[in-house]
């Protein structure tokens, strides 16, 4: 089932900032910038040793990777017991990625307690990349729980106006997702006590586990409310304006485009393959509920007068996609949901930094206090140009695959569904255009913009990687797409097994038998058909017969 | 070898937009030389593919490479067929023209690096999406173009008043930077219209490739029709995308304000070659359904044919009287495109209409593309010269012009009779090819057309007599003797159009012909959809080109009296009959139309998205965290004070969760006893 590494790498890339973080401790706070170059050094450095994670991925086996397994807590089966597919690994990578720019980000944003400010950063990397690379349910819950202590200080310390209500409001929301969530966990750990009479935690057991349809309806639920509360979801979703908006620039950038990711990582790695059956039970649910995310969210959006408001409304309603594309519960509407978290990382995670951008300089988010900013600001402007491209879905820009992913996705399962996703893609250009239009072009009527400086090569520096990237996924997503066909065929093995979307008659000649049965035969059966054929046989067979 | 060609001209616009800022570093005459390079390059590689219209016989030539192989399949590659040979010279030809201009045309411009990269930008789209083998990456290309067209629409992003279109008041002006958004909007939400249709193609045919559409094309188009109201449901899908992109009604608002931009840029984009995709994509598919519905047996099919014929034939007319009131010159230019292309969208239309025509509708519509590509691009560029010579938008504030600017009135004249369907001009051959199949398919469009063409005659007259004849109003415009034709570069580029308009109308119908018979190779594709012969008799056809020089006359005359030998007459004849006077404000407020939309989808969602952001949200919000909340016990107020983070010892709070952090760590290996 899996690769032992030789070498601890996953480990190594977890705690790479936490090191950075004991080593600020002994730095004395007035020396801010020893500080500062510390906290980058080991951000960077975080990056660069998740790197191999791309190059050394092995795209063509099912199998976890780069596995790390010691005892942790004997007596209830809590193991330390970590690795990746390359669902989780291009995360992680975004997630080191997304950490490095946030730091660098900050250097001239902070100027009040330094010291904390980057050891609560670095932790939260610490936190994060954990979370994606547990195998352990119960470690999974403990590093998730991690996360939320560093994001509370940041919003709570380095925040703006609103910042203990948004902070507060953020953490209890989370908190209570997230305690219902552990009743779900320790229900599914009995229920494999039960049946196995083995105490453990181990996700890769859990993913053969057979639950009966009632169980499985409830820890459905205590798992989505966990998860939907991250994501989030409407109408779960109303932490996150406040959050966004009073984060300091680094907290928004590392919660749009990471944590957010832990409620959709949340559902793919554990609500669809450990409860199948009652995933489908809830796909109208969720989906209906993705649905009006999607277009509430950009509605709301619409009618913001705060530039960082919008963008985390945006978000909204981008995440609504994601879920909806996840819930096509189709190898390409899966797919293309993972491909389109990284690009809501890359794209909004871009813009929420280019409102920090200006947000040092002026202090104001009121859109109205801008205007006309491309003659001032030419290269800011272009960079922000590419980025509410990227934003709406352009093509050559990365949004675009991910978005017609999940079109065609929920396309063959319900063409109302799609049209409605549609609709709020045109919503979302709609606003996004007249973002910029209000902000970047027209005259200069604010005299206190006239004098504002364009981008500097350090925050030139930050926005770079998100660029290469916005281009690369869009010009050749292949590399992308690749790495994830095996991550995908294991959940659409344990989801798709009885679930025929398009017309529950035409079942797959070729399908493993419903059930669990040999999840590896299953896995291998999938792999072995070509991503072609298992796209046609889906739709194209079932609607001409 | 052609291949080759065909991917360079694809390469070099996009490497020329890469380049101009580097170039701009070195010397700005560089970087317009390597703008212009680019294009030419790219025109001279379109042009090595037009002998291959001649010797159709090794057509198609594909190349295809792989893009994605999972979850889709789907190539990026090159189709060349008679088609895209066309369209590609269209395109990489007229760029060529029109960039040269453009070196004059934007001489001391601040932006000019920005404006070269929009323009190659634009130039590699166009032909990306000409020349692509499938419907994605045609797709792709059709976004793009969009996008070059918002940034060239909002050149003047600044919003000076001397940019503003629209008006005189009280009529609303409008800003470059709101004309951008709008055109990407409108065609944006065609285009997503359009998308869906592509997907539902794809989830029938598993395959974008053009080629393999053609080929499996029995299959599943049978496939399709055997839902009751697929295949006018994807009729409907995929003729948003062209209809919005060329600005057919009812998606035909954003054109006008589009003039916005750079005049050379209307030119290029809003006349010439992008408007041009939508007729390019319906062509693409008119085989197909051609196929469905005369060999397939499929009735739905022929709805594809109803709806482009008759929206053709409505636009044509609607446009067609706004640019009979208009007083802005490029408006007026604007709405004619709009008509034209409604002309070609006839042709296409009517192909499917009736058994047998095919081949000539579809010649018809190709042909005519062609030549109002040459014809409109001409006028664009002279209604930038005059603009440019008069500083004013306004045809009131012109007039007396062809003393001050003789070259600009030769060639505007020689375009004009062109749009006007004067024989010999090219515009008379290709009006003609499309009234001959619209006679023959159907008698209400046949007419429509022919008052249609009555109308542009009458618009055409008009900004004529009103630009360059008749008296100079000096008191009005700001230009004085100094008024003239512009830089070298403006006057070469127009009048070599000008050139190309006389040489293809003297070369006639033998145009037309080689095009047919180019065409009747490749729509041979679809088996049996060659059933589509020559159609028979020809006898009714003296008749056509006699009635279509009348209806010509019919407009020409009064205009010419009422604009160019009595002027005087035009506000009496309004004065005095009030039902005229109506009709100039129907036409004028584009038949409300415009006002309709802008209520309705702009002020509308806004209203809904400030009621959903007033109402909902803000309600929501505080349910879930005042009065639910609330209704817990004091304990959670309890917590929240507890977890306050604004005291002076937050360092200690700090070292709480690196304590806390470092223990768990301890317990985590220290629990750990290597197993």
């Amino acid at each position: 089932m899996s690769n032992t590494a030789e070498f601890p790498l996953l480990s190594l890339i977890m705690f790479t900032p936490l090191v950075g973080a004991v080593l600020l401790l002994f730095v004395s706070k007035h020396s801010e910038n020893t500080i500062r170059w510390i906290a980058n050094g080991f951000a960077v450095l975080g990056f660069l040793v998740s790197l191999p994670l791309w190059f050394w991925l092995d795209q063509s086996t099912s199998d976890w990777q780069f596995v790390e397994r010691l005892s942790w807590i004997p007596s209830i089966g809590a193991e330390y017991f970590i690795g990746v597919d390359g669902f989780s690994a291009l995360l992680i990578l975004l997630a080191t990625l997304m950490g490095s720019i946030a730091i660098l980000s900050s250097w001239t944003a902070i100027t009040e307690r330094v010291k904390e400010y980057y050891i609560f950063l670095l932790l939260l990397q610490t936190g994060m990349i954990g979370a994606f690379v547990s195998l352990d349910f119960l470690l999974f819950f403990v590093f998730w729980e991690v996360m939320l202590v560093p994001m509370y200080f940041l919003i709570g310390i380095w925040g703006s106006t609103n910042r203990l209500y948004s902070a507060i409001k953020f953490f209890l929301f989370t908190l209570v997702g997230s305690v219902i969530m552990l009743l779900g966990i320790l229900a599914v750990y009995f229920y494999h006590h039960e049946v196995t009479g083995v105490y453990t935690f181990d996700i890769t057991r859990f993913h053969e586990l057979n639950m009966p349809f009632d169980l499985q309806w409830w820890v459905f639920l205590a798992f989505f409310l966990g998860f939907a509360v991250k994501v989030p979801m409407f109408p779960f979703h109303t932490w996150l304006p406040d959050a966004h908006t009073d984060a300091p620039t680094a907290g928004s950038v590392i919660l749009a485009a990471v944590l957010l990711k832990m409620g959709t990582y949340g559902f793919i790695r554990f609500s669809l393959p450990i409860l199948p059956e009652a995933t489908q039970a809830f796909v109208p649910w969720v989906v209906w509920l993705s649905i009006i995310g999607i277009i509430y969210g950009a509605l709301v959006a619409m009618a913001q007068r705060d530039w960082k408001r919008l963008v985390a409304y945006s978000s909204v309603s981008h995440m609504g996609m994601v879920m909806l594309g996840m819930f096509a519960l189709t190898p390409v509407g899966i797919t293309g949901s993972i491909v389109q978290q990284i690009n809501h990382g890359i794209s909004t995670g871009g813009l929420f930094l280019l409102v920090g951008v200006v947000y040092e300089r002026r202090h104001t988010r009121e859109i109205s206090e801008y205007g006309g900013l491309s003659k001032i600001m030419p290269a800011y402007a272009a960079v922000f140009l590419v980025m509410t491209m990227s934003s709406i879905g352009l093509p050559t820009l990365n949004g675009f695959i991910g978005e017609i992913l999940i079109l065609q996705g929920i396309f063959v399962v319900n063409k109302v569904w799609a049209a409605f996703a549609a609709t709020g893609i045109v919503l979302g250009a709609a606003y996004m255009l007249w973002l910029y239009q209000r902000t970047m072009f027209g005259t200069v009527n604010n005299p206190k913009n006239e004098g504002l400086a364009d981008l500097s090569l350090r925050e030139f520096a930050t926005f770079t990687p998100l660029l290469i990237l916005a281009v690369w996924i869009g010009l050749y997503p292949k590399p992308f797409i690749d790495r994830l066909d095996t991550s995908v065929d294991r959940v659409m093995a344990r989801v798709n097994s009885t679930y025929a979307p398009l017309n529950a008659g035409a079942a797959d000649e070729d399908e493993a038998e419903p059930g669990g049965g040999d999840l590896l035969a299953q896995i291998d059966g999938e792999t072995t058909g070509d991503g072609f054929d298992r796209l046609v046989r889906l739709p194209v067979r079932g609607g001409s017969r | 070898m052609t291949a080759l060609a065909a991917w360079t001209c694809i390469v070099a616009p996009f490497a020329g937009a890469a380049l101009a800022p580097v170039l701009s570093r070195v010397h700005p005459t560089l970087r317009d030389l390597g703008a212009v390079f680019s294009s030419a390059v790219a025109a001279v590689a379109a042009l090595s593919l037009l002998p291959l219209l001649f010797h159709p016989e090794g057509l198609p030539v594909e190349q295809e490479l792989a893009w994605l192989d999972q979850p889709l399949r789907i190539g990026f590659g090159i189709l060349v067929d008679p088609l895209s040979i066309v369209l590609t010279n269209v395109v990489a030809v007229i760029s060529f023209v029109i960039m040269v201009y453009c070196v004059g045309y934007m001489k001391g411009d601040p932006a000019r690096t920005r404006f070269w990269m929009w323009m190659n930008g634009f130039i590699g789209s166009m032909l990306l999406l000409v020349l692509s083998s499938n419907l994605l990456f045609l797709f792709i290309g059709w976004k793009l173009v969009g996008v070059c067209s918002y940034g060239l629409i909002g050149f003047y992003y600044q919003d000076q008043r001397e940019y503003w279109i629209g008006g005189p008041a009280p009529t609303r002006f409008v800003t470059p930077s709101q004309a951008c958004v709008k055109a990407l909007l409108v065609t944006g939400a065609g285009d997503m219209l359009m998308l869906g249709g592509i997907l539902l193609v794809f989830f029938y045919a598993g395959t974008l490739n053009f080629l393999e559409l053609y080929a499996t094309a029995p299959t599943w188009l049978a496939a399709m029709a055997e839902v009751p109201g697929m295949v006018v449901l994807v009729t409907l899908l995929l003729l948003a995308g062209p209809l919005g992109k060329s600005a057919q009604f009812p998606f035909h608002e954003w054109l006008p304000e589009a003039m916005a931009g750079p005049g050379p840029v209307s030119a290029l984009i809003h006349a010439a070659t992008m408007v041009k995709s939508g007729i390019y994509l319906v062509a693409r598919f008119v085989p197909l359904f051609y196929y469905g519905a005369w060999v397939g047996g499929i009735d739905e099919a022929a709805w594809f044919f109803h709806i482009t014929a008759w929206v053709g034939g409505f636009t044509a007319l609607l446009a067609a009287t706004q640019g009979l009131v208009a007083l802005e010159l490029k408006k007026v230019m604007a709405y004619s495109t709009v008509s034209q292309i409604g002309y070609m969208l006839l042709g296409l239309g009517v192909a499917g209409l009736v058994p047998g025509l095919l081949l000539d509708g579809y010649t018809a519509g190709i042909f005519h593309l062609v030549s109002h590509a040459l014809f409109k691009a001409c006028l664009f560029l002279c209604a930038g010269t005059v603009i440019h010579a008069v500083h004013s938008i306004y045809m009131t504030d012109m007039g007396g012009l062809r003393r001050l600017l003789p070259l600009t009135w030769g060639f505007s004249t020689v375009a004009a009779l062109s749009l006007m369907g004067v024989p010999p001009f090219p515009g008379f051959w290709s009006k003609d090819a499309v009234l001959l199949v619209a006679v023959e398919a159907s008698a209400p469009l046949f007419w429509l057309s022919l008052v249609t063409a009555s109308l542009t005659a009458f618009y055409t007259v008009r900004f004529l007599g009103m630009v360059f004849h008749g008296e100079r109003r000096t008191e009005a415009g700001h230009y004085g003797n100094h008024a003239n034709d512009g830089y070298l570069s403006m006057r070469v580029s127009s009048g070599l159009l000008a050139v190309i308009i006389v040489a293809a109308g003297l070369a006639g119908t033998s145009i037309e012909h080689v095009l047919h018979d180019a065409f009747k190779t490749s729509l041979g594709l679809p088996p049996a959809a060659a059933v589509a012969g020559a159609s028979g008799d020809k006898g009714e056809h003296l008749m056509v080109p006699l009635l279509s020089v009348v209806f010509v006359l019919v407009g020409a005359i009064p205009a010419y009296v009422l604009y160019l030998s009595r002027p005087a007459l035009v506000p009496a004849l309004l004065d005095r009959n009030r039902w005229l006077e109506d009709l100039r404000q129907f036409f004028w407020n584009r038949w409300g139309i415009d006002g309709a939309y802008t209520r309705i989808f702009v002020d509308g969602t806004i209203r809904v998205a400030h009621t959903v952001a007033g109402g909902l949200e803000t309600r929501l919000d505080a349910w879930v965290h005042r009065a639910l909340p609330q209704a817990f016990t004091a304990g959670a107020q309890q917590l929240v004070h507890r977890l306050r983070a604004d005291t002076e010892e937050l360092v200690y709070n700090v070292s709480y969760v690196l304590v806390l952090f470092v223990l768990l760590l301890a317990y985590l290996f220290l629990g750990t006893d290597g197993s």
